[in-house]
C-alpha cells in the first residue's frame, strides 16, 4: 500500500508491504525498520524506528489523523498514493481547509458578538467572546470575510463545535 | 485535635486537605455540586454531600448550605481551600458564629488586609515599605493628576476591593489619566460593589516574590522563606519556584522579619503569604496580602520538608506552632507548573471534556498534586487548574532537568493542556539563567506556543499516522470477510494463531 502523508505543507511517501507476516516499510523510497506495538487500544502506540522508541497517541478524525508526540499534537492528512496521483492528472488542486463558519472550539456561554450581518471582517479581527471557565475568550476570525449570518445571541448557552457566525 | 472537618472546595486543592487530614488521622467531608458526583475529591473522601447545582454561586458559594452540612455531618472545623470563599471574611465570620472552627485566619484580618488600601494604611503605620502610591481613595481627577505627578508615571490606578489581576490599569502619560480613572472606578463598582479606587507607582519589569508565613493563635508567627512567582500569564501565575534565583540568606531574614512584622500588625493568625514587589536595585515592597493557602505552597513544603496544610489544620485546632524560626532551614530548590486545562496552540482557549488517557510522571523527587484520573470530566464551571506539578532539585539546575523529564512523562489526553507550554519555558535561556520578571511571558512567548516543525519529527508523524492508516484497513477487511476474516479463524484456528503470532511479530 503507498500513502501520501501531508503535514501543514510537506508531503511525504509511505509504502507499506507485507510479506510473510512481516512489514516492510519505505519512507520516501528509503526503507526503514519498524516495529509497533498497541500499548493501550485504540490510541496508544510503541514504535521503534531502526530501535528509536517513540510514544505514539494517534487519534483518526473524519478527515485527518492527530498524532501527538513529545508533548505536541500534529495533524496528517493521508491519501491513497493512486488517489492523489488520479487528482493530480485531473488537475484537482489540493484543497486547502477552508472554513467558511466560526465555531466555538468549548462550551460556554455567548457574552457577546462583535460582528453584525454584512460586515467584512479580517483575520484575526474578534468575532464573538465566549465564557467558559470564569474567563472571557475572545474568538477570532481565522481568514478574511463577509458575515453572512450570526447563529448565536448574547446570554446564549453553546456547546462545544456550534456555528456561531456564518460567513459567505 | 479534630475528628472531623469539612472541605468547602474541589478539585485538585481538595484533594491536598483530604490527603492531610488522612495523615492526621481526621475524617475528610467533601461536597460536591452536580456536575462533580464523579469528581476524585468525591471519591477519596471518607463522606460526600451534595450541595447544588453545578454553577458556584448555587454550590461552592452557598456558605449557608456548606455550614448546614458541616453540622449535619458533625464536622468541627470547614477547611476554605482557595477560590471560592477562602478569602471571604463573613463567610469566616458565620462559620465560626454557628460555633465552627474556619480553618485560617481570623475574619477580622481577611477583611483588613482584603481592603488594600487599609492593607496598605495599616502596614505603612507598622513601618514597612509599601509601593509608592495613595492610601486614601481618589476624590477627584485633578487630585489623581497631583498625585500622578508627584510620584511620576507609568502609574497604576488600582481598585480598593480588586485582587487577582482585575480592576488595574497601566497609565503611561498624563493625558490618559483622567479616562482610565473613569474606567477603573466603573469597573471596579461593578465587578466588586465597590468604587473606590487608588494609585500606584508602576514598577517596570518587577519580581514577584512572596513570604510564606505561619502563626498560632497565641500570637507566634514565623516565615518559611520565599517563593518566586514572576512567571505569569494575564496576571495568573504559571511556574513557581523556590528559593527566588535573587534571594540570598540575608535578603531572605529581612523579608521574612517584615512579613512577620506585617502579619503581625494585621492581628494574623493560619498560614497566610505576603507578597512584595522586588525592584532591579533588590528593593522589596509590600504589595498586598493572600490570606489563604497558595495554590503554590508545595514548592515551599519541598524545600522546607514542613506540611503546610497540616500544620493549617494543627493550628486551627488550637495547638501552638509545631516549629520555631530556628528549626527552619531549606533544602534544594523545588519548582512548581500549574497544569491548566488550556490549549496553548490555540491562544489560551479553556479546553473542557473527558480525560482519555491519563498517566503521571513519578521517579526521584517529583510530586503531583492533581484531581484527575483516567475518565474523569473536566467541567466548564470552575477554574481551569486542574493539576500541579512539582519538582525538587539539589540545585535549580537539577530541579529544571527533573521538570522537564516529569512534563515529559506527564500524558494527558481528551483535554489540551499547558504541558507543552511549560516545556517551552524552561528550554528558554532566560529562564535557565534565572532572569525572571513578571513580563516574562510577554516579552518572550508574545505569540504563545512557538511552533517549530522539525523535519525529522514530522518525517515520524507521516510514517505513524500511515501505519495507523494500514492497520485500520486491515482491521476493517478482516471484520467484513477479507481473507483474515472470522469465520476462516472459526474453521482453522491452528492456522489463524500461526498467523496471529506472525503478526504479533510488528505488534497487531
Amino acid at each position: 500500500m503507498k500513502y501520501v502523508a501531508r503535514i501543514e505543507d510537506k508531503n511525504y511517501q509511505i509504502d507499506i508491504t507485507e510479506a510473510d507476516g512481516r512489514l516492510e516499510v519505505k519512507l520516501n523510497g528509503k526503507p526503514i525498520s519498524v516495529d509497533f506495538a498497541q500499548i493501550k487500544p485504540p490510541n496508544f502506540f510503541s514504535f521503534l524506528v531502526d530501535n528509536i522508541s517513540f510514544d505514539v497517541e494517534i487519534i483518526k478524525n473524519s478527515e485527518s489523523y492527530w498524532v501527538n508526540m513529545n508533548g505536541r499534537k500534529y495533524e496528517c492528512f493521508l491519501e491513497d498514493e493512486k488517489i492523489s496521483r488520479l487528482k493530480d492528472i485531473a488537475g484537482f488542486k489540493k484543497e486547502i481547509l477552508q472554513e467558511k463558519e466560526l465555531k466555538t472550539p468549548m462550551p460556554g456561554l455567548v457574552l457577546a458578538i462583535e460582528v453584525k450581518e454584512g460586515d467584512l471582517v479580517k483575520t484575526g479581527q474578534g468575532v464573538a467572546i465566549i465564557e467558559a471557565m470564569k474567563m472571557e475568550n475572545e474568538l477570532k476570525a481565522k481568514f478574511d470575510g463577509k458575515v453572512k449570518k450570526v447563529k448565536v445571541k448574547p446570554g446564549q448557552a453553546v456547546d462545544k463545535d456550534e456555528v456561531l457566525v456564518v460567513f459567505e | 485535635m479534630f475528628k472531623k472537618i469539612l472541605i468547602a472546595n474541589r478539585g485538585e486543592i481538595a484533594v491536598r486537605i483530604i490527603r492531610a487530614c488522612r495523615e492526621l488521622g481526621i475524617k475528610a467531608v467533601a461536597v460536591y455540586s452536580e456536575i462533580d458526583r464523579k469528581s476524585l475529591h468525591v471519591r477519596m473522601a471518607d463522606e460526600a454531600y451534595f450541595i447544588g447545582p453545578s454553577p458556584s454561586t448555587a454550590s461552592y458559594l452557598n456558605m449557608e448550605k456548606l455550614i448546614e452540612v458541616a453540622k449535619k455531618a458533625g464536622c468541627e472545623g470547614i477547611h476554605p481551600g482557595y477560590g471560592f470563599l477562602a478569602e471571604n471574611s463573613a463567610f469566616a465570620r458565620k462559620v465560626e458564629e454557628q460555633g465552627l472552627v474556619f480553618i485560617g485566619p481570623p475574619a477580622s484580618a481577611i477583611e483588613l488586609l482584603g481592603d488594600k488600601m487599609a492593607a496598605r494604611k495599616t502596614m505603612k503605620k507598622a513601618g514597612i515599605e509599601v509601593v509608592p502610591g495613595t492610601e486614601e481613595p481618589l476624590e477627584t481627577e485633578e487630585q489623581g493628576l497631583k498625585i500622578a505627578r508627584k510620584i511620576g508615571f507609568p502609574i497604576l490606578i488600582k481598585a480598593a476591593g480588586g485582587g487577582g489581576g482585575k480592576g488595574m490599569r497601566v497609565v503611561r502619560e498624563e493625558k490618559d489619566l483622567k479616562e482610565a480613572m473613569r474606567a477603573c472606578a466603573s469597573e471596579a463598582k461593578s465587578a466588586f460593589a465597590d468604587a473606590r479606587i487608588y494609585i500606584e507607582k508602576y514598577l517596570e519589569k518587577p519580581r514577584h516574590v512572596e513570604i510564606q508565613i505561619l502563626g498560632d493563635k497565641f500570637g507566634k508567627v514565623i516565615h518559611l522563606g520565599e517563593r518566586e512567582c514572576s512567571i505569569q500569564r494575564r496576571h495568573q501565575k504559571v511556574i513557581e519556584e523556590s528559593p527566588s534565583p535573587i534571594v540570598d540568606e540575608k535578603m531572605r531574614k529581612k523579608m521574612g522579619e517584615t512579613a512577620v512584622k506585617a502579619a503581625k500588625a494585621a492581628g494574623y493568625y493560619n498560614a497566610g503569604t505576603m507578597e512584595f514587589l522586588v525592584d532591579s536595585d533588590k528593593n522589596f515592597y509590600f504589595l498586598e496580602a493572600n490570606t489563604r493557602l497558595q495554590v503554590e505552597h508545595p514548592v515551599t513544603e519541598m524545600v522546607t520538608g514542613i506540611d503546610i496544610a497540616k500544620e493549617q489544620i494543627r493550628i486551627a485546632s488550637g495547638s501552638p506552632l509545631s516549629y520555631k524560626q530556628e528549626d527552619v532551614s531549606w533544602k534544594g530548590t523545588a519548582i512548581e507548573c500549574r497544569i491548566y486545562a488550556e490549549d496553548p496552540e490555540n491562544n489560551f482557549l479553556p479546553s473542557t471534556g473527558m480525560v482519555s488517557h491519563y498517566e503521571e510522571p513519578a521517579g526521584p523527587g517529583i510530586r503531583v498534586d492533581a484531581g484527575l484520573y483516567e475518565g474523569c470530566e473536566i467541567p466548564i464551571y470552575y477554574d481551569p487548574i486542574i493539576g500541579k506539578l512539582i519538582t525538587w532539585g539539589a540545585n535549580r539546575d537539577e530541579a529544571i532537568q527533573r521538570m522537564k523529564r516529569a512534563l515529559s512523562e506527564y500524558h494527558i489526553s481528551g483535554v489540551a493542556t499547558t504541558i507543552p507550554f511549560h516545556i517551552q519555558v524552561l528550554d528558554n535561556e532566560k529562564f535557565k539563567r534565572g532572569e525572571l520578571s513578571t513580563h516574562f511571558i510577554q516579552e518572550e512567548f508574545s505569540q504563545g506556543l512557538k511552533v517549530t516543525l522539525e523535519e525529522d519529527e514530522l518525517k515520524m508523524v507521516a510514517l505513524f499516522a500511515a501505519l495507523a492508516e494500514y492497520q485500520n484497513k486491515k482491521r476493517v477487511q478482516s471484520a467484513f470477510g477479507g481473507k483474515n476474516s472470522r469465520v476462516q479463524e472459526k474453521e482453522n484456528p491452528w492456522k489463524m494463531e500461526g498467523r496471529r503470532r506472525g503478526l504479533r511479530r510488528f505488534g497487531m
